[in-house]
């Protein structure tokens, strides 16, 4: 990968494309249907032995708690549904294929949580309740539970997508990105158990209350969330592993896993920590969440380097074709700690006539055609000559 | 079909073990170990560890904030805090505390509530109905009043289900609703009758109320 296209030549900048793509597998679809490969009979495995423990556990009361799973679902998809806008705004490098994000989605959903963490953390605690007493339990059970069972569990539903996608997860970025998804699937099934858990716990009666009174609860202090729990742990499993396109670095694969255990193992224990001080409490609170969000900055910054390499070779022959100039190559795809300059550099060196407003525009279109160039293999088609030409034409409709 | 779909379709020949993709396999075996911990192999290792904390003479279980219970010497606890109990968290009672003695259990489910002991009855008998099954839960006989030594105030209901017989007991205290559910086979219900019965009655308020 390079930082310039200034002395090469443009067969070398196409080869250097193409290797791009082939690197990240930019571009690649993907097939749930494989029978051939292991990961889809153990994913298959999962989803039915959960939705058979979900069904057991929800249809005999569905009709009496309806109020609580509507309240629930409505909850819970107002949450996912910011969280998608999130996570689409945040995959800008690659466009995740959207069955990829879905299977990871259920798979978090209904695999993870109700054919792994269930029983497994009902065991545990068990366990922890027998060995060590029930006041024990009751202050630690839960922040020595969940980190080691629910963690694994949705790290194993991504190891299954990454063996069933091992073209299209290629990148600590595509494990930040796949991680979320089976996360955020975890955290909406999660949520709308604890509604109906509340519904219960106040024996049916105002049972939109008691669901609305847990979302808010919930979504104030969802940041340190699955979604972003499993984003780390996944990040790390690409890391621990290594791929092709990502070599294996087991330092920060074990910094990654770890840290989504703590913080989520914190998270649990908060009340036992905290000993009673609200104060403590709610600073605690406010730490890990501040925490939570320097950890996956610092995620995306490893992630982006690599994305960054990828989608300067990708666009690099757009500059000697006039597509976009070097400049702009730069705002898109320059090292982070100089593309905020280099973002103003092509705003300020736009051509005459050019707003600065459609100058961003054209910034957004390059990615598009970033995009259409790695679903193509680097070839032209019909969708990359449309790219190329709204590029023409955001110039010239700023300039005319 | 381009490279990568032929990658993803067929399996290149040095890469199949008996018609399977053997790059798959390593993961798919490390996240069925997983699946099988958890699932399988954790729960069988809880259930060898038996439950082992008898209630002594004089202790009693903290069902609420503000309601106790004294329990009968010899009960287990699988669930529950009693009165001795300190955490670290500030909390006093558990949601739910579950005791059992010879196939019977007694269980004390606490929530927020502000109506009165028979529409918490009404909604205990709805939830256990759908729980169990409508074939599986039938009420036995008339709703009764009951009456505890320290002057709570609420009712009670036998029923049956299936095999086993038992009772719900539903009281109100200061907007906390409390449903006691006693079940197990016939034979030990009836021994267990009389503790049964002493520990609802000596359930109290600490602060005396008696709604």
């Amino acid at each position: 990968m390079t930082s310039t296209t200034a002395g090469v030549d443009l067969p070398e900048l196409l080869l250097r494309r193409g290797a791009a793509i082939e690197d990240s597998g930019w571009g690649a679809r993907f097939h749930l249907v494989q029978p051939r490969n292991v990961c889809l009979w153990v994913y298959l495995l999962l989803v039915v032995l959960g939705a058979r423990t979900l069904y057991q556990m929800a249809a005999p009361t569905a009709g009496l708690f309806a109020e609580a799973n509507l309240a629930a679902v409505g909850s819970a998809g107002v949450f996912c549904l910011a969280f998608l806008l999130f996570l689409h705004h945040a995959d800008r490098y690659e466009r995740t294929p959207a069955l990829l994000a879905v299977v990871a989605f259920v798979g978090g959903g209904i695999g993870a949580p109700w054919a792994m963490a269930l029983p497994g953390n009902g065991a545990l605690m068990d366990l922890y309740a027998k060995t060590l007493g029930q006041a024990w339990a009751t202050d630690w059970k839960a922040g020595l539970t969940a980190p080691f069972v629910e963690e694994t569990a949705k790290g194993m539903v991504f190891l299954v997508l990454l063996g069933l996608a091992p073209v299209v997860i290629r990148t600590v970025y595509d494990g930040l990105i796949v991680g979320a998804y089976v996360g955020l699937g975890f955290q909406v099934l999660e949520d709308m158990l604890y509604g109906q858990n509340s519904a219960y716990q106040t024996f049916g009666i105002d049972q939109v209350g008691s669901v609305l009174h847990t979302f808010v609860l919930r979504s104030a202090t969802g940041v340190a969330s699955h979604a972003m729990y499993t984003a780390l742990f996944a990040a790390g499993v690409v890391y621990l592993i290594g791929t092709p396109a990502q070599p294996r670095r087991v330092g920060r694969g074990l910094a990654l896993v770890l840290a989504a255990m703590l913080m989520h193992g914190v998270w649990d224990s908060m009340a036992a920590l905290a000993d009673g001080h609200g104060v403590v409490l709610l600073g605690l609170m406010v730490l890990i969440t501040v925490s939570s969000l320097v950890v996956l900055q610092v995620a995306l910054r490893w992630g982006a380097h690599l994305e960054r390499g990828y989608l300067h070779d990708v666009l690099a022959p757009e500059v000697p074709n006039g597509t976009i100039t070097e400049v702009e190559l730069a705002a898109l795809a320059g090292e982070r700690s100089r593309r905020r300059r280099d973002r103003r550099a092509a705003i300020r060196d736009r051509a005459d006539g050019v707003s600065r407003r459609r100058e961003r525009h054209v910034l957004a279109a390059a990615l598009d055609l970033a995009h259409d160039l790695s679903d193509s293999g680097g070839e032209d088609s019909v969708a990359v000559a449309r790219s190329r030409a709204e590029i023409a034409r955001l110039r010239g409709a700023g300039a005319g | 079909m381009s490279a990568v779909e032929t990658y993803e379709r067929r399996v290149p020949v040095e890469h199949r073990w008996w018609g399977l993709d053997r790059r798959s396999i390593p993961y798919a075996v490390v996240a069925f170990a997983v699946l099988a911990l958890w699932a399988w192999v954790l729960p069988w290792v809880a259930d060898q560890v038996a439950w082992d904390d008898p209630i002594r003479p004089g202790e009693a279980i903290q069902v609420t904030d503000e309601v106790t219970m004294t329990a009968a010497p010899g009960w287990g606890v699988v669930s529950g805090l009693r009165t001795s109990d300190e955490t670290r968290s500030g909390q006093r009672a558990a949601p739910e505390v579950v005791l059992v003695k010879d196939g019977a259990a007694l269980s004390i489910l606490q929530g927020p509530f502000e109506e009165s002991p028979a529409r918490l009855l009404d909604q205990a008998e709805l939830i256990t109905g759908a729980t169990v099954g409508d074939d599986g839960f039938v009420v036995v006989g008339e709703v009764a009043d009951r009456t505890t030594s320290a002057g709570l105030r609420g009712v009670t209901q036998q029923f049956s289900s299936g095999r086993n017989v038992g009772s719900v007991t539903t009281f109100v205290v200061a907007g906390t609703g409390i449903e006691i559910q006693v079940v197990g086979p016939e034979a030990q219900m009836a021994a267990q009758a009389a503790e049964v019965a002493a520990m609802i009655d000596s359930l109290a308020a600490e602060d005396g109320s008696s709604r």
